[in-house]
């Protein structure tokens, strides 16, 4: 039935043949009464989650989870669905809603699911003819400590022939219809202990015919009935919740149990259901559905308030008893010392005790770090704690009493127990210092000249005493200066000076520019040879050194070869670079000049030489600002 | 033109860190801390020792961040013979002062006394053999991974004006050192926030298999103080943590007595 209604989900979504996942909800039914229910479901089709879904909490608790997996072949194409089931359980009445949630799909989708709402009929507090009541036990209790819970079913009585029946109709043909009773916390809530709710059910003697239905135990040979339960009943004369005095039948129901672990726990109501008879109404009969209030339980360690020094973390009722071997021993000799601890209670949870604290344990040295003896066993009802002690000195005739604290919860006070003294035979050591065979575990025999000294091993250092250590310090962070210095400012630099590098390769590589950038030092050389050949009245060389500084600047400046230049060249060179007109006729004279002067019959005068050394200094100034 | 004021900002600012300032040291603390030093040393009675503790413990509460005092608390604690918080302590000293030699020493001789000893699974052996970096402190890992990359980009500096094949060589082994050292350092700090390390202090701690005292217990006895363990999840007051030798269980966060079970260093 529930692969065809899964088939017909997916036909009718289409979902099989699309190819992403597709998220449904729902709720099974979707009406219900309190303390009943309902199966919240959540399908995945064509699709998988990456992990097992969480519902949001609210106002109802959250049962066993099941999950399915199924897969299909509708006309060759293969469709599957993912199913995850929950049981769920109002606690209270009206509407509930379960919100819509977000799941994760393994294809890494987010998906959201709708919100799903379902009726929870509301029980009424009580009915003048039938109601329940319920002894809660006290709000505050302590672990171990027993409680029993009380329910007491009133049903108002018939009047005349029918006063001692039940009053509960009977079908047509004959069988009774008592109520049916749910009891959430019957088998046992959450941190708390019970007897067995299977014997705990049989004890109440389940009827075929008979009796309150109770959280809807099966009965019968084969288990296909509803087992119930004739309560005891006794007839009383009270108040009804309406305020009007009638005969009643009392049903009682309890239920004992012991609280287990620490916390604030709240136990829901009982609600019983079905029809009661009602005199003077046709159909002599009438539908009821009645609920008690819940009630909340803390769970408390026991009180601080005169806890013993021996307590430690005994509750119940516990005896002590010891062992110990040897019994005949010198000084400084150890002594196994088993402390068996014995009694109903949290034995799992019982720390050691420190013997040293014990006054009486004084002669001995003890090393309070017991083993955990193998009788360790709590279905035994029994723990072992076994301790190593020496004796000190020789005077101690006994192995003293062991006092052990518990904390006994139906008295709820902390009660402490001893166990027997045992006789213990010391003698004194020979040869050695007892002090020293007690404080001391290897005695070093004396050293031998040249020996190499070994570390003891033992023993913690020294405490830091300087006031450095008030100075609060930063935890350490990836994120701080190192990184700054070491990991970044080192990779910047080397891009800065690559940058840099790179560039001056591409500025200083090229000769052309190179020739360029040093043509001015060149003309300037030159035009120092040609003061000095002037100022040793040698016109030839003047004049040389006087065209060549010109012709080399101009052919340096503009990548020309400079043996090879003309001035046809240098004029056009000129004009292309946009000189004026006048600076390049001035040029030009000046080379020509030079050439003329250098191949001339006569000689200049000197007055003649710097003349033309000053104009050939202004065409070079010229020169400069315009190349 | 401002972003490069704000970078010589920064780099200034880390160049000249902010000293620590000493205006934590007042009269009142230094009293204390020397009385709790004298409690300790000369203490003949566990009333004396609790109170050196709770000197200590008051001067850490007050917000005083320092590997020494966390080391003095943990001595303390040992000479209390409670082997559990001194653990705890002296973990807490070493994250705060890696390397200190005192500190390794009582930490080294605390493990060395506990009951249980867990010996990492085989496959862990092998891989701690082959990866043995990553069983070097953080800090160090960190430091030496920092070192490495900065000798990278010297090392490529110098390659630009004298092109070596040795020089080559050696920047790419310091690269590769510096990647490995690096990854190992992030894997710890993740490791280290995503399951955070925690000393069991209750003297004895039973182990579950699930979150309830209904589960099967993990060891056939309690496990005693001083245990280092990882937390892998928490639930409803229990924690699910991982022991060194790689099985894993549920405590409770508190014993019935409302003290701490385990703590987080």
């Amino acid at each position: 039935m529930r692969k065809i209604v899964t088939l017909c989900l997916m036909l009718l979504t289409g979902a099989a043949t699309l190819g992403g996942a597709e998220i449904r909800t729902k709720a099974e039914p979707e009406s219900i009464d309190l303390n009943d229910s309902f199966q919240y479901q959540l399908n995945i089709i064509n699709g998988k989650l990456a992990e097992t879904p969480s519902l949001p909490k609210g106002s109802y608790t959250i049962g066993r989870l099941s999950s399915g997996f199924q897969s299909y072949n509708l006309y060759g194409r293969e469709s599957f669905i993912q199913t995850y089931s929950w049981s769920i359980t109002p606690t209270q009445g009206g509407r509930i809603t379960i919100p819509a949630f977000q799941v994760k799909t393994d294809d890494g989708a987010t998906h959201k699911t709708r919100a799903v709402s379902v009726t929870v009929r509301s029980a009424q507090p009580w009915d003048p003819r039938f109601f329940m009541e319920l002894t809660p036990p006290k709000e505050t209790i302590y672990p171990q400590q027993t409680f029993t819970l009380t329910l007491n079913i009133y049903a108002a009585r018939m009047p005349g022939r029918m006063t001692s029946d039940d009053p509960f109709p009977k079908t047509q043909r004959g069988a009774p219809v008592w109520p049916t009773l749910t009891i959430p916390w019957l088998s046992g809530p959450k941190g708390f202990k019970a007897s067995d709710y299977n014997e705990y059910l049989n004890a109440l003697k389940p009827q075929t015919f008979k009796g309150f239905t109770i959280n809807n135990v099966s009965g019968g040979f084969f288990g296909q009935t509803k087992a119930k339960f004739p309560l005891t009943r006794k007839a009383i004369n009270r108040k009804g919740p309406d305020g009007v005095t009638r005969d009643y039948l009392v049903y009682t129901l309890s239920r004992t149990m012991m609280a287990a672990e620490f916390g604030s726990y709240t136990f829901p109501g009982v609600t019983a259901k079905n029809y009661i008879l009602y005199p003077d109404r046709d159909p002599p009969y009438k539908e009821i559905f009645v609920c008690t209030p819940p009630f909340s339980v803390r769970v408390i360690p026991p009180p601080e308030e005169n806890r013993p020094a021996t307590y430690t973390g005994g509750i119940g009722n516990f005896s002590i008893t010891t062992k110990a071997t040897p019994t005949k021993v010198n000084v400084g000799t150890p002594i196994s010392l088993e402390i068996h601890f014995q009694g109903r209670g949290n034995l799992a949870t019982i720390a050691p005790l420190v013997l040293s604290d014990q006054e009486a344990f004084a002669p001995f040295k003890v090393y309070d770090d017991p083993q955990v003896g193998d009788l360790n066993n709590p279905a035994a009802r029994k723990k072992v704690y076994i301790y190593k002690i020496r004796p000190t000195t020789d005077t101690v005739t006994e192995i003293p009493r062991v006092a052990f604290s518990f904390f006994e919860p139906v008295k709820e006070t902390y009660q402490t127990v001893y166990s027997e003294p045992i006789p213990l035979s010391v003698k004194k050591s020979e040869g050695v210092g007892d002090a020293t065979i007690v404080t001391q575990n290897n005695t070093s025999p004396r050293k031998k000249e040249g020996q190499e000294l070994k570390s003891t091993g033992r023993g913690i250092q020294a405490d830091h005493s300087s006031l450095n250590a008030l100075v609060s310090q930063t935890p350490f962070t990836p994120l701080g200066p190192p990184l700054i210095w070491l990991g970044l400012l080192p990779a910047l630099l080397y891009a800065a000076t690559a940058v840099f590098v790179t560039w001056h390769r591409k500025a200083h590589g090229d000769p052309l520019k190179k020739r360029a950038r040093e043509a001015g030092a060149r003309a300037r050389r030159k035009m120092a040879a040609a003061r000095k050949a002037i100022r040793s009245n040698d016109a030839a060389a003047c004049y040389s050194h006087l065209g060549a500084c010109l012709k080399g600047y101009i052919a340096d400046r503009l990548g020309l070869s400079e043996h090879g230049v003309t001035n046809a060249q240098i004029r056009d060179c000129l004009a292309g670079k946009d000189q004026s007109e006048e600076t390049i006729a001035s040029v030009l004279a000046l080379l020509e000049q030079c050439d003329a002067a250098r191949f001339s019959s006569t000689a200049p005068t000197a007055a003649a030489m710097q003349q033309e050394q000053a104009k050939a200094e202004q065409c070079l100034t010229a020169l400069r600002k315009a190349l | 033109m401002k972003i490069f004021a704000l970078l010589s900002t920064i780099l200034l600012a880390s160049l000249f860190p902010v000293p620590i300032s000493a205006a934590d040291i007042t009269a009142d603390r230094a009293a204390r801390f020397q009385a709790a030093l004298t409690q300790a040393r000369e203490a003949q009675t566990r009333e004396a020792l609790e109170g050196a503790i709770q000197n200590f413990q008051s001067l850490i509460d007050e917000g005083i961040v320092n590997g020494h005092l966390y080391y003095n608390l943990g001595n303390a604690y040992y000479r209390l013979d409670d082997l559990g918080y001194a653990i705890l302590n002296w973990r807490r000293a070493q994250s705060l002062c890696p390397g200190d030699a005192d500190i390794e020493r009582n930490l080294a001789f605390g493990r060395s006394e506990r009951r249980e000893q867990f010996k990492p699974p085989d496959s862990q052996q092998v891989l701690n053999l082959l990866f043995f970096w990553h069983q070097w402190p953080a800090t160090t890992r960190y430091w030496l991974a920092l070192s490495a990359l900065a000798l990278f980009w010297c090392l490529l500096l110098t390659r630009l004006f004298v092109r070596k094949a040795l020089l080559t060589l050696s920047s790419i082994l310091c690269l590769a050192l510096a990647l490995a050292l690096a990854v190992s350092t992030f894997l710890s700090f993740h490791d280290r926030n995503q399951h955070p390390p925690a000393v069991l202090v209750a003297p004895q701690t039973h182990v579950y298999r699930g979150n309830s005292t209904t589960y099967e217990e993990v060891f056939t006895e309690p496990v005693h103080a001083g245990a280092e363990v990882k937390i892998i999840e928490n639930r409803d007051g229990w924690l699910r943590i991982a022991f060194p030798n790689g099985e894993n269980g549920w405590v409770r966060e508190m014993d019935p007595l409302g003290q701490p079970v385990i703590v987080e260093i």
